[in-house]
């Protein structure tokens, strides 16, 4: 009899325990998930903002959810991968205005499946480079607004693991408004 | 009696449930410290995104801070850069190290930042470019990235985004590590705008008339100049004339103009031989010229008035000389000259003249080499007799202003004599007269203008960069950031 007891409760704590378990491990992978792709949101943002700010024009399709800017190609090298590998040249002062290089870099960003790639044109040597800013980011969804001198922005994901119809991306938003430095200045 | 000192044992069956405790303690740490190991990284992630921005906003800073002083000495001739090494007012570049307070809130506890101004870019702009550098919390790696990839799958180290240091502190010990730095270039001009963009602009009328003509050179091209000098084989064809009110006011008499010529409406007369664009859309801002406020005006001479021969003498950039009288009268042989303080050195002077000046004779006014000269009018001004001599061969070294007293067309600034003319007029009120055969190489700017003599306008293009004295405060016309 103390044995069926004892067993009994055994049981009933260890059902306990598996589900505690299933529980924890399937809200660690959510917060994991959330993490991650919040991670990469500001991720994303950073980068962009980085190249709005230095940008000398600016161009968003009607539908918002891509970005292309030109900016000063300010260097004389760049490695394959794009990078720069020289100081930043001195400008030239063309009609009142200081002047960097010949032609200006191209910068784009676009969604691909759950990834956000850059993708860098020298206007000079014509070389493109990709890289993935994000990846593995479910739902992963840019909009812009032009805005004469500034640019507003918005970066969404759709986070895992939520149920039908709960709609958490509205949650997800990281929102901005980003100062085109070099515009202003032109 | 015996007593049993013994503790007494426990059933075998019992201590179940604490083993079981420690055994679910254990196992919800575990899970707990899972999930801080997944978390943790990305979380200190989310502070280095906010060190990485505070570090632009400290960059920002020191560009401003830099801002400050290029308006506060510079625009003023200081003679000392206050904080800055080296704070002379000559030496570029300049340094500037500002101490690092502590701030609060998220990220870090420390931002600094290194801010360099020089003068590289030529002309009358300044560059400056400041580091902003922000602590990492923590002094591990956690978080920090390694490597982005491409397309391909490989690893590109240099395009990491926000290039943590944890080796190099490029602070020299003000800030420790691991820490983010973020550079921007910002070119700075002189915000009075850039007015010397042709060889005649005007607010009234223009009148040309026995055969003067237009064209325009780069003193500071060799493609379009000889030893920065004009030349008619290297010319250049934006010799352009301009005139802010009703082009029906102005006839250019068949004039040749290698530019174009524009009005604010109207028709300006015969055109003909304009030889690029006749416009009546133009329309632009020509700011009046305040009176001078200068640090130390020199004690002598107030006067200056048939003296024969009489020598001022400039200083260095930095102790600049002033001087103020209240006329300026040549005549017969008399001779002003306008000398360095040491032979072969850059030298400024500038005048002031309340009165009037008034040249006649043969007398002449002989600006060394070597010599910058601002020239002030408060009254009408008669540059005649032989005529004023610049040795310098850039039309910026003789600067030439009618303080806008009055209202337009109060005073009248006469230019002539017999030989070649170096320099800018800028006397947006003054009825101007500019006669003889000698050619005239600079810029231009009055009231209205009544040109006569067959001599050429030669419209110097290095002239756009210069700004008028007065307003010479600085801006921010471009930014870069160094992303490196």
């Amino acid at each position: 009899m103390e044995m069926l007891i004892s067993v009994g409760i055994s049981g009933v704590m260890f059902v306990i325990i598996i589900s505690a378990w299933v529980g924890s491990a399937k809200s660690l992978a959510i917060s994991d998930d959330y993490s991650y792709e919040s991670n990469g949101e500001l991720y994303a943002m950073d980068y962009i903002v980085r190249d709005l700010r230095r940008a000398t024009t600016v161009t968003i399709p009607s539908a918002g959810n891509s970005l292309t800017v030109t900016m000063p190609d300010c260097y004389s090298t760049y490695d394959s991968q794009g990078n720069p590998t020289s100081a930043p040249v001195t400008p030239t002062i063309v009609n009142g205005a200081p002047k960097y290089g010949t032609l200006p870099l191209t910068v784009s960003y676009s969604i691909n499946g759950n990834r956000l790639l850059r993708t860098q044109t020298i206007g000079a040597t014509g070389v493109v480079s990709t890289l993935v800013v994000c990846s593995k980011v479910n739902g992963f969804a840019l909009a812009f607004v032009p805005l004469s001198t500034t640019v507003t922005f918005s970066i969404t994901f759709d986070p895992k693991y939520q149920g039908t119809g709960m709609g958490l991306r509205s949650g997800t938003k990281l929102a901005g408004t980003v100062a085109v430095r070099a515009i202003r200045f032109q | 009696m015996k007593t049993d000192l013994a503790l007494p044992r426990l059933p075998r069956n019992q201590g179940g449930i604490l083993i079981t405790t420690v055994l679910l303690i254990a196992l919800m740490s575990m899970l707990t410290a899972a999930t801080l190991y997944r978390v943790s990284s990305r979380h200190a992630s989310s502070y280095h995104s906010v060190g990485w921005n505070e570090a632009l906003a400290s960059a920002e800073a020191g560009a401003d801070l830099a801002l400050a002083s290029m308006n506060t000495y510079y625009s003023t001739f200081s003679a000392t850069w206050t904080g800055w090494v080296p704070n002379d007012a000559t030496t570029f570049p300049k340094t500037f190290t500002p101490a690092i307070p502590d701030h609060i809130g998220e990220g870090n506890t420390k931002v600094y930042a290194k801010v360099v101004v020089d003068k590289g870019v030529g002309g009358t702009w300044l560059r400056v470019r400041s580091t902003g550098v922000a602590e990492l919390p923590g002094s591990s790696v956690n978080g920090l990235e390694a490597a982005i990839l491409d397309v391909n799958g490989a690893k590109n180290h240099r395009s990491v985004l926000r290039k943590p240091r944890y080796i190099t502190d490029i602070t020299g010990g003000a800030l420790h590590l691991p820490q983010v730095s973020r550079t921007i270039e910002l070119m700075a001009s002189p915000t009075s705008g850039h007015p010397y963009q042709m060889p005649f602009l005007m607010r009234g009328a223009i009148t040309m008339n026995g055969g003067a003509w237009t064209d325009s050179f780069n003193s500071s091209d060799p493609l379009y100049s000889t030893n920065s000098q004009y030349d008619w084989l290297k010319h250049l064809n934006h010799g352009d004339i301009a005139t802010n009110i009703g082009g029906s006011l102005s006839n250019l008499n068949g004039s040749l103009v290698y530019g174009n010529a524009s009005s604010n409406g109207g028709t300006i007369a015969n055109t003909q031989n304009v030889q690029g664009t006749v416009t009546n859309n133009f329309q632009t801002t020509i700011a009046d010229i305040p009176a001078p406020t200068w640090p130390t005006i020199a004690a002598s001479p107030t006067t200056l008035k048939n003296s024969g021969g009489v020598i001022l003498q400039g200083g260095p950039i930095g102790a600049q000389k002033y001087y103020k009288v209240d006329q300026l009268t040549l005549n017969s042989f008399d001779i002003l000259t306008l000398a360095p303080h040491a032979v072969g050195a850059d030298s400024y002077i500038n005048i002031w003249v309340t009165g009037k000046v008034t040249m006649s004779g043969n007398s002449r006014i002989l600006q060394m080499n070597g010599v910058h000269v601002v020239f002030y009018c408060g009254d009408d001004a008669s540059f005649t007799g032989d005529g004023y001599f610049n040795s310098n061969s850039t039309a910026d070294t003789a600067q030439f202003f009618g303080i806008s007293a009055g209202g337009n067309g109060n005073h009248t600034m006469k230019v002539a004599g017999i030989g070649d003319f170096t320099g800018v007029v800028n006397a947006p009120t003054y009825h101007l007269q500019i006669t003889g055969n000698g050619s005239f190489a600079g810029s231009v700017i009055g009231y209205d203008a009544a040109i006569t003599g067959n001599g050429g306008f030669h419209y110097d293009e290095n002239l756009k960069l210069l700004a008028a004295p007065g307003s010479t405060a600085f801006s921010f016309v471009s930014w870069v950031e160094d992303i490196r």
